[in-house]
Order: structure tokens, then sequence, then C-alpha cells
């Protein structure tokens, strides 16, 4: 923003008029020189092409001296204010021109209040009607009063701008917290939301088995596998006449271990290791090294077993292996070993 | 004091007609006028300042329908006089005595 000189305003107006630049310069001086006599006696003025200057009595104000601290009156005064004609401020407004008062709808949200200033309406349509000034008032306060004495009360002067302070606070308190509320409801919702999805996605991930149609089918398999119920038992599931038969899929190999013909079947899991069948079936994870011989046949690393894959359970008796036999243990983390070292070559 | 006084007034003192200093009198507001809608702020010593002021728009509540509107940004001009002018005006009559 540029700050343009009375001497500046004297030339153009020299060069926009056509007289001289002695007789520009005694004009400028006379024209405001007029309107501060009129001030001075009292009287507004009205100035064609620019708008009314005019003084608006201010009445005794309380504040305090900021040295000392003492009670001090600010005492009634005059102050000056300029109200612009209508066509100098639809001028002046030009580049906003386009922008029109929208009514709002009643239900409008209170967060938008809260970034607005409230006024009251009546303001500002007798701003128009060029009576009572804005913004200038309340600035011109302010530095009055900090030029006398620095008083904190600065707010208000006169009861017609009291009256809108008070209510644009009142306001700005109620939208704010209803908003706040609004605002909180709708975390505390989200929050919710998320932890039952969580909740549900923990419980679906810390089944079994990590595909859904994997963790049905083995569940119901081993429910009907065993007779005990749950498939996680330590007491090794070793094949007994309590065991039912069951149909195999196409393309899982069938072992067919045992005269009366139970094969059991186990799936790979998330949390559901070769390790932890051995320890199911056989009562020792040490023995899974047997489960892995008998399906090495589409097993690739040991540690790598896709879940949801589908192994047999071989009989112990298959390998001669006794869960308790502390020997046969040994033998069985020997074959784990040997099992291992085949893929690290 | 109204327009066609403050033209008289103006001619009176400077000795123009008065055709001549409405004439003026209209150049010059139009040349301050121009300036602050440029977004230049118009000084004139021992008098005051015309400034372009932004207002923010805002919501307004008519009192007596109750309805609320909406008012856009607007640009405005705004007056500042200078300590000078208010010292003048302050208080009624020259000849009081000033309490500061």
């Amino acid at each position: 923003m540029e700050k343009i000189s009375l001497s500046a305003l004297v030339a153009s107006l020299a060069v926009k008029s056509g007289c001289t630049a002695a007789e520009s310069e005694s004009f400028v001086k006379g024209f405001f020189n007029v309107i501060s006599e009129s001030l001075e006696a009292g009287e507004a003025v009205k100035v064609p092409g620019l708008g009314t200057f005019k003084l608006v009595p201010i009445e005794n104000r309380k504040s305090v001296n900021i040295t000392d601290g003492s009670d001090i009156t600010i005492p009634g005064h005059n102050r000056i204010v300029f109200v612009a004609t209508r066509e100098v401020a639809e001028k002046i407004n030009k580049p906003f021109a386009i922008f029109n008062s929208v009514e709002l709808e009643s239900g409008i949200d209170e967060s938008i209040l809260n970034e607005l200033n409230v006024e009251k309406g009546e303001r500002e349509i007798e701003e128009y009607e060029n009576n009572i000034p804005t913004n200038n008032i309340d600035e011109d306060i302010k530095e009055d009063s900090q030029e006398i004495v620095g008083s904190k009360d600065v707010t208000s002067d006169t009861d017609y701008i009291e009256e809108p302070v008070d209510s644009l606070a009142d306001s700005v308190c109620q939208k704010n917290s209803s908003g706040r509320w609004k605002f909180l409801v709708g975390f505390a919702c989200g929050l919710l939301l998320a932890l039952v999805v969580s909740l549900f996605l923990y419980s679906y991930f810390l089944s079994d088995d990590a595909s859904i149609l994997g963790n049905l089918i083995s569940k119901r398999e081993n429910k009907i596998l065993i007779e005990n119920g749950e498939s996680h038992l330590p007491d090794s599931v070793i094949p007994s006449s309590n065991i039912q038969e069951i149909k195999s899929d196409t393309g899982m190999p069938e072992v067919d271990t045992q005269p009366s013909q139970i094969i059991v079947y186990d799936t790979i899991g998330a949390h559901r290791y070769l390790t932890t069948m051995a320890q199911d079936h056989y009562g020792n994870f040490n023995l899974w090294p047997y489960i892995y011989e008998e399906n090495k046949a589409f097993l690739g690393h040991p540690d790598r077993i896709k879940p949801g894959t589908r192994v047999v359970i071989p009989s112990l008796q298959k390998y001669n292996v006794d869960a308790q036999n502390p020997d046969d243990i040994k033998e069985a983390k020997k074959l784990g070993y040997e099992i291992y070292r085949r893929y690290s070559e | 004091m109204d327009n066609k006084k403050f033209i008289d007034r103006l001619s009176e003192i400077l000795d123009i007609d008065k055709s001549e200093t409405d004439k003026l009198a209209n150049d010059l507001c139009e040349i301050i006028v121009e300036k602050v809608a440029e977004g230049d702020s118009v000084v004139i010593p021992s008098f005051g300042n015309f400034e372009p002021r932004k207002k923010m728009e805002r919501i307004v509540v008519h009192p007596s329908s109750g309805k609320k509107l909406l008012v856009p940004p607007r640009l405005t001009i705004s007056f500042r006089a200078s300590g000078n002018l208010k010292a003048k005006v302050k208080y009624e009559g020259n000849n009081q005595e000033k309490t500061d």
C-alpha cells in the first residue's frame, strides 16, 4: 500500500483539472481547511463526491491510570467519523461487487458461525442509510483510550456499541461449545467403530488358520476326527478306534497307514505349525519331522509351508517312534536337522 | 454544512467561482477515491488519511425477521483523523480546558 502525499495529490489535480500547480495546492489546502473549520465549530460537513465528516459525542468513561493504578475518568469528548457516500463505497468495493448477501437456512451448521463475526443486523442496514458508522468507532475508541491512559476497558463507549459486542461474545461462546460437542460425538463414534472392527479382525487372525475356508474345513474335520473335541489337546491323537474315517480332497495324498484305514489330517495355519501339530497329535513337538516326512512330497522348506496346506498326520508306529522314548525324541531332532540341511544346499 | 454550503464556503475562501470550485472539488474527490480504490492511502497533513480497508464476511442477523444473512467480504474506504485535528475537535468550544 503506497502513501500518496499531499504534493502528489496536488500534482494529480493540476493535471486532471488543467489548473496551475499553485492553484491546485491552494485549492486542496482550502478544501480540507473548510472541513476542519466546520468540524471545529462542531458542525458536520457533507462533501460532495466523498462523504460526510461528522462528530460523534462520546460519554465519560471510567478507566485506570496505567502508571499508578489509580482510578481515572476519561472525560466525554468528540470523535470524528467519516462515512462515504454510497457511490464512493460502491466504487471502492468494485472488486467485490459481484458478491451478494446470501440468506442462510435456519439449519445452518453452527461451526461456520464460529469463524465469522456475528453482529446485529440493525447496524448493518443502517450503515447504508448513512447513519451509524461501524468499524471506525470501535477502532477510534481503542486508539483514544490508549492515547490517554492506556486503559484496558476498550470494548465500549456508547450503548449501541456495547450491545452488539456482548451479544457477539455470547453467541460465539454458545456456538463454540455446541460445535465442539458435535465434533466430540463424531470422534467417539469413529473410535468405537475402529475398536469393533479391530476386535473382529483380531479374533479372525488369532484363529488357528489364516484362510477362512481352511479354517471352516479344518475345524469341521478336526471335530469329526477327534472325539475329544479340541484338536489342540496335549494328549496325542493316536489313531484309535475312536477316530472315524474321513474323505480326503482330490489331489491330497492319502496314506493308507492302518488296516483300519484311519487318516488324520491337519492344516497349517498362521499359528499352527508342524511343531504345534506334533505337540497336539504326538505329545511332543520335536516329532514334527515325521509329519513333514509324511507329506514331504508337496512341502517345501519346513518353515515356509503355506497356511492352509493340509497335511496328513501319520501314525508314529509307521516310523517306529515312541513319543515317550527320549532316544526317539533325539532321533526326531536329528531328522529335523537333516530336513533343514536339505534346503541349505 | 451540506454540499451546497461547502462549495459556497470554499469558493468564498479561495475567491473562485462556484462552478469552478465545484469542478475542482469533484476532480479532487475522484482522485482520492481512485487512489484508495487502487489500494493506496492518501495522506493529508494535519487532517488525516484515507485508507482502503478490507472487511471480512460475516453473518448478520436481521433483528426483526430473525433471518440470517451472509454478508460477503468487502472493501471500504476509511478515514483516520490526524492527532492535530482530533485535538481540535475533542472538546466542545475551543476555550475549554483540557484535562490531560
